[in-house]
């Protein structure tokens, strides 16, 4: 008989993650199972909940399988190394990365569910209202929407005020100027409609590395998985780990392309792009922040220096 | 057992606890937990019912909703919300059912800074209620007033079910509120000549005269703090200060000080604004948390959807179509939480529609659409028997049944259907104000 | 009732609670809105604060609901009903919400644990869950135990007086 999987995440149906990311995961299970193996996807968090519990919902079989945020997870701290500032070089390389980096340093944190996929998005840019940024000087006073912890202490080192609001408010806030600008990829900006709500858009030099990045997992029930047929289960293994992550970065960065393409076609908007050697002095400002996270994880025990060294190196292999 | 029979078990379950008194988040509660229970077994029910407080409850964008009626009981305790309605008597007093009138101007008024219904429905029920008791009407007719009004806390832009859509469908939140804004207000007139033929046709809900108070210099001193708060929280949102949940606090916050000043907040009346506000959100958010439930078990037999992809099938002229889903809304939105309801049903009908000719440029449509379907949410927080507003004004109202509230509520059903069709038949109505955003 | 006014006293001190705790998210909003557009300097997760406690708050709401019998109910079926059975569905209605707010704080309690033992906790801030758990779970199981001495008592004499 065909067993169905219930799918679960907090974006809307007609998000990438929905219809390419998630969806070809089901055609390909569906495939590969002679239609043995289904999916249901349920978007928007219809299953009840919020985004912050989706893990759990796996975890616990509320659902089959979720997509989410690390962060919402602290169990999963030690994949925070790849959000630091500079460290991501493209999301498909560094995806590879965080696969292989929690294949040895996190297995045990999520062993608690069957883990499918973690990977990343591509990088972010800074969006501002009233003042194109182009030097670090330029944030100096601006209130700046972030959208992670790392991102936060980034732009207060930086010299604006880090302002943290959930994402459905960040429209309203760009619109009355409750806050200056947002740092997000292009994927999610146009629809928080960060194209007409802002003017400038600054990108960062490709060559180099991105601003920051975030990283996502896809859990499943664990029991859902251990109950499922040897044949089935072969299924999901195919369909899951290093290579499924890298489909999953790459797909999400490449979207990143209509995105962009809607802010070049915003009349308002100005793109400018930030030169390597001003990223430099950018990353010189923020190198802190990494020895605050080695410290942090050593503080708990562990080998901080050798896990970013690690993550570091598996980058620069995986990238081409 | 079929998705279909799932789900009106379900609802039978719901209904018939409701009918032996349960208390109607609880009978929402069970009968989901029930359903769930069928459907996915015990475990994963228990494991779901982990997260369901903490989901609900410690939910920023939520926490406008007691922060706004402890506002309003620091005004009903301070005094300033008396001086308010002395001054909707002045200016309302001079037609029958006045202060029922400015009740209705009231909502409005605080509508267009708050985004939730329920949470306007209950400011203005702890602030009006007693003023309207006093003057001698009805409870009917008062309850019916609050909760209808409370609807203007949607119907007028900032909006949470508008936000919802926009994000749903990827539409632009400022011209949505642009949108509702003369919806809006015609709703708000709408529901004015509601008040004004009732009193006339039904008597007794309504004292004869008015007890006319005269504008004084006296009475527009007495509404200078809560006009200074209004110009704070509206200029502060508007000016970009801080985000319309930031409001709530800064409203609350500016109506404890001028209650202080006013030397009206004694301790005493200190501790009843707390057990005031305890018992309102309490009820609000149990209500929540039984919808939960339900929700959760109703998407798991994916027969919203299914209903939805049965009025697609039927292959109706546009107009129709329209007319169909909102039919379903109505029906949906009588038995089930509304913004639910719109996240299960709005991923699917909304690419139907626009691919739908309707004459008009498919932002347009989006829009029209948009501003049509938050037309069915507020009559779904009115009509019975799952009327959330009707609950929530209801519960405020100790001495008066539901079903008078429900009898209540008829004459500005009747003023909601009539706009609904206006604006069906008359997209401009709304769409003329979006030109002059750029 | 032999409870009724331990328990009576216990919810009004709940609701107090609850109120001095929104007061304080009011007030440290207030703060936060001053920092950010006077003095440059936004309290980072003020958010996540105001969510957290606004859960503590509410959850500190439900024993005074319960104790007034604020629930709404459906009168009008009932509505023409003899007293005495009204008096007996609102028992059946009261033990309807023992099992409600008992299952309510055991598995707020087991998430509590739960989350003590993955470490979860607030995004930005870090500010673990397990306490917002137990915040929750334990106004839940008062809440539980007073409504449970509503289902058995035998005359209401108390409960009316004071709905
Ligand atoms: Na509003
Ligand atoms: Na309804």
């Amino acid at each position: 008989q065909t067993i169905t999987l219930k799918v679960h995440h907090f974006l809307g149906p007609q998000t990438i993650q929905h219809t390419t990311m998630l969806g070809e995961w089901c055609k390909n299970i569906a495939r590969d199972s002679k239609d043995r193996l289904k999916c249901e996807i349920f978007p928007s968090m219809q299953l009840g909940g919020t985004p912050v519990q989706l893990y759990e919902q796996a975890r616990d079989g509320v659902v089959d399988v979720a997509w989410t945020l690390q962060a919402y997870t602290p169990k999963l701290a030690k994949l925070e190394v790849f959000e630091l500032p500079f460290m991501m070089t493209n999301a498909e390389a560094t995806s590879r990365a965080a696969w292989d980096y929690a294949q040895k340093f996190a297995q045990d944190d999520y062993k608690d569910v069957k883990m499918l996929a973690i990977h990343v998005h591509g990088p972010g840019n800074i969006y501002t209202k009233t003042k194109a940024v182009q030097t670090m000087a330029d944030l100096k006073g601006m209130k700046v929407r972030a959208p992670t912890r790392q991102v936060n202490k980034m732009v207060a080192m930086m010299g604006a005020t880090p302002v943290a609001m959930p994402v459905p408010q960040v429209p309203e806030a760009l619109s009355k100027g409750v806050i200056d600008g947002a740092v997000i990829p292009y994927e999610v900006a146009p629809g928080l409609k960060v194209n007409e709500l802002t003017n400038f858009t600054a990108e960062t030099d490709r060559s180099y590395n991105a601003l920051y990045t975030t990283v996502f997992v896809v859990p499943m029930n664990k029991a859902k998985y251990e109950s499922l047929p040897a044949d089935l289960k072969a299924v999901i293994d195919k369909n899951s780990g290093r290579e499924l992550s890298a489909f999953m970065g790459k797909t999400q960065a490449g979207h990143d392309v209509p995105g962009k393409k809607v802010f070049e076609a915003s009349a308002n908007q100005k793109i400018s792009i930030i030169p390597k050697a001003e990223l430099e002095k950018w990353k010189k400002a923020t190198d802190a922040l990494d020895d605050a996270w080695v410290a942090e994880m050593t503080g708990k025990g562990m080998d901080g220096k050798g896990m970013l060294q690690t993550a570091t190196d598996l980058i620069k292999q995986y990238t081409k | 057992m079929t998705p279909i029979t799932l789900a009106l078990l379900i609802f039978g379950i719901m209904l018939m606890l409701m009918v032996v008194r349960v208390p109607i988040a609880g009978a929402m509660f069970l009968a989901g937990a029930v359903g769930f229970i069928l459907q996915s077994g015990l475990s994963p029910f228990l494991n779901f019912l982990n997260n369901l407080a903490f989901a609900r409850l410690a939910n920023y964008d939520l926490s406008v909703i007691p922060l706004f009626i402890l506002m309003g009981n620091f005004a009903t305790q301070g005094g300033i919300s008396k001086a308010l309605f002395q001054f909707a008597a002045a200016v309302m007093g001079r037609f029958k059912g006045g202060l029922a009138m400015g009740a209705v101007l009231a909502c409005g008024a605080f509508g267009a800074i708050c985004g939730s219904s329920v949470a306007t429905a209950a400011t203005i029920t702890g602030v009006a209620l007693p003023e309207m008791k006093r003057h001698g009407y009805s409870g009917r007719l008062a309850t019916g007033t609050l909760a209808a009004g409370g609807t203007l806390g949607i119907l007028i832009p900032p909006s949470v079910p508008l936000v919802i859509y926009a994000i749903l469908t990827e539409q632009n939140i400022a011209k949505l509120f642009a949108a509702a804004m003369m919806p809006g207000i015609i709703a708000m007139v709408g529901y004015m000549i509601a008040i004004a033929i009732y009193v006339r046709l039904v008597p007794g809900q309504a004292p004869d005269q008015e007890d006319r108070e005269k504008l004084t210099f006296e009475s527009l001193k007495g509404i200078l703090p809560i006009a200074s708060i209004f110009v704070i929280v509206f200029g502060g949102i508007y000016a970009g200060f801080f985000t319309p949940t930031e409001g709530a606090a800064v409203g609350a916050a500016s109506t404890f000080l001028a209650a202080l000043l006013k030397r009206e907040l004694t301790w005493e009346k200190f501790l009843h604004c707390f057990h005031a506000t305890a018992l309102s959100s309490a009820m609000i958010f149990m209500i929540f948390m039984g919808a939960d439930v339900m929700n959760a078990s109703l998407a798991r037999t994916q027969v919203p959807g299914q209903l939805a992809e049965l009025v697609v099938s039927m292959n109706l002229a546009p107009l129709m179509v329209v007319s169909g889903i909102l039919l379903l809304y109505v029906v949906l939105g009588a038995v089930m939480d509304e913004l639910s309801m719109l996240l299960l049903t709005i991923p699917i009908f909304f690419p139907i529609i626009m691919k739908l000719d309707f004459g008009m440029t498919p932002e347009h449509t989006a829009i029209w659409f948009g501003i049509m379907v938050l037309m069915t949410v507020g009559f779904g927080m009115l009509a019975p028997p799952v009327g959330l507003n009707v609950y929530v004004v209801n519960g405020m109202a100790k001495d008066v049944p539901l079903s008078e509230s429900y009898k209540g509520i008829m004459p500005f059903l009747i003023s909601d259907t009539i706009r609904t069709l206006l604006l069906l038949f008359f997209p401009g109505i709304s769409l003329f104000l979006i030109q002059y955003l750029t | 009732m032999m409870f009724s006014n331990p328990l009576e006293r216990i919810a009004r001190f709940c609701s107090i609670l609850g109120g001095l705790v929104m007061t304080s998210l009011m007030l440290m909003t207030c703060y936060s809105l001053i920092g950010r557009n006077f003095f440059d300097s936004a309290l980072i997760g003020d958010f996540e604060l105001t969510g957290v406690g606004a859960g503590a708050a509410i959850a500190l709401f439900m024993p005074l609901c319960q104790l007034k019998r604020e629930n709404i109910i459906v009168d009008f079926f009932t509505a023409k009903c003899s007293e005495a059975t009204n008096f007996k569905l609102d028992r059946l209605g009261d033990l309807f919400m023992t099992l409600i707010f008992f299952l309510l704080a055991w598995r707020c309690g087991a998430a509590a644990i739960n989350a003590k033992e993955t470490l979860g906790a607030s995004m930005l801030l870090g500010f673990p869950d397990w306490i917002v758990f137990t915040s929750m779970c334990i106004p839940f199981g008062i809440t539980a135990l007073i409504a449970a001495m509503q289902a058995l008592s035998q005359f209401d004499k108390n409960n009316k007086a004071s709905s």
